[in-house]
């Protein structure tokens, strides 16, 4: 079967697939994901070399830790990019990897990612105008801390510090601000309960 | 709800990997025992999960994927070795609002972190620094590209720098700047090596809020960019007010 095969299978197939050592499975997963994931490494790092570095780093551990990978417990496209988050603010900050503790994708998180239809492309399309716009919705005290810390990767406290206001202001902010977001986006299907 | 809000802001911060090593397993443990929690937590692991998608498209070099295609073939499976615990970047403590000590921040690290310090050093209020460098370069490795973005009550107003190193100009392009008053002008500061601000130029933005000035000299040297508002027409030799617009371009 060739790569464009594959395009109809889902991520849970693929990783499947992957598992068994199928490189035309990573191949189409990077075709699926490979931008998005070096679009989030250069948002954090600002550093196209080391965001190729980054995406690198992480399919190929995909790959080699594939049979581990368990999709009861959330999407390849969620374990991905927060891998490629974590990794590109270690960069960023100057650490190893393997000094970060990689947060175990919660059991809760559904298979968010776009299905096996042959609109995949035209739906997560959708889906990523439908994030930005649930991002503009926000007031700019509660993007502005969201934003620190997921592509900034600050701690509720060095935000608190940077931005001179109290502690519980800054998780208040967080807070509602993830409110929000899932809310708009659940009211328009992104999301599931 | 439940009855410990404090918690859930916790919570909000856990799932967003804002939290402190201190305080994770404490938060891990609760959300063990809470059912409410963790619900909560889902709900908003689904908001952060949506995050990446955020992110403006940007097309990886085609090499990327021969690079990792190349690599997977050669790679044998491995095991991951287990993690070991994080760290946490301690930040230098915050200044006083004065713009030498904004200055002198820069003298400590060019690393992105600090040019938020200053914006915490300035107290700046509706502007704050983006975080975000976006130094790209462009086919050839003398062309420098950063971005420097406001946010706060200034977001979506920006400043992409181009460094043409080797014909020894720089462009700044301002977009989405606010107008200033009639008497006033914005400034442009180069921050060198030592940490002190040069004059840049000023100016004013057109009704689309945008502007280009063009620096007869390539910013080899300097460590960032600054905007003050000043009194006009001319600018001043030395800021006077607090910048309103700062990121790191080397």
């Amino acid at each position: 079967m060739g790569v464009d095969a594959l395009g109809g299978l889902s991520d849970v197939e693929l990783a499947e697939r992957l598992a068994a050592g199928d490189t035309q499975a990573l191949e189409q997963l990077y075709d699926r994901y490979g931008s998005l994931a070096y679009s989030v490494s250069v948002r954090v790092l600002g550093d196209p070399g080391k965001a190729e570095d980054v995406v690198q780093d992480v399919f190929l551990k995909l790959w080699n830790n594939a049979a581990r990978f368990d999709s009861q417990k959330g999407s390849l496209r969620t374990w991905l990019m927060t891998a490629v988050r974590n990794r590109s603010i270690d960069y960023l900050r100057g650490r190893g990897a393997h000094e970060r503790i990689e947060k175990e994708i919660p059991e809760h998180v559904e298979a968010s990612g776009v299905g096996s239809d042959p609109w995949r492309e035209v739906a997560a399309g959708l889906e990523r105008d439908a994030v930005k716009a649930a991002i503009e919705t926000l007031p700019p005290d509660q993007r502005q801390a969201v934003e620190l810390a997921y592509f900034g990767g600050y701690s509720h406290r060095e935000i608190a510090e940077m931005i001179r206001v109290p502690l519980s202001t800054v998780k208040g902010r967080m807070r509602l601000a993830l409110e929000k977001l899932h809310s708009y986006l659940q009211g328009r299907g992104f999301v599931y309960e | 709800m439940s009855d410990h809000p404090d918690l859930e802001n916790d919570v909000a911060a856990y799932v967003l990997g804002a939290a402190v090593p201190e305080e994770t397993e404490s938060i891990r443990a609760h959300l063990e025992g809470c059912g409410s929690c963790r619900e909560l937590a889902g709900r908003l692991q689904r908001a952060v999960d949506a995050l990446p998608l955020a992110t403006e498209t940007i097309q990886p070099p085609a090499r990327l994927k021969a690079k990792i295609m190349a690599a997977a073939a050669a790679s044998p499976r491995s095991v991951v070795a287990p993690p070991t615990r994080a760290r946490v970047l301690q930040l230098p403590r915050v200044r006083p609002n004065r713009w030498s000590e904004f200055a002198s921040s820069f003298r400590y690290s060019s690393e992105v972190a600090v040019a938020a310090l200053a914006v915490a050093v300035l107290g700046l209020g509706a502007w704050n620094v983006s975080l975000l460098r976006n130094q790209m370069p462009v086919g050839q490795p003398q062309v420098l590209r950063t971005t420097v973005t406001g946010q706060g009550q200034m977001i979506g107003s920006q400043a992409k720098v181009i460094d043409l190193r080797d014909q020894g100009v720089a462009l700044v392009s301002f977009s989405h700047m606010p107008s200033v008053g009639t008497d006033k002008v914005y400034e442009l500061w180069l921050i060198n090596s030592a940490g002190n601000p040069e004059p840049g130029g000023v100016f004013r933005p057109d009704v689309d809020g945008s502007k280009i000035l063009v620096l007869a000299k390539n910013l080899k040297g300097y460590r960032a960019i600054a905007v003050t508002i000043e009194q006009g027409p001319d600018g001043t030799q030395a800021p006077t007010q607090p910048s309103t617009f700062t990121g790191p371009v080397a």
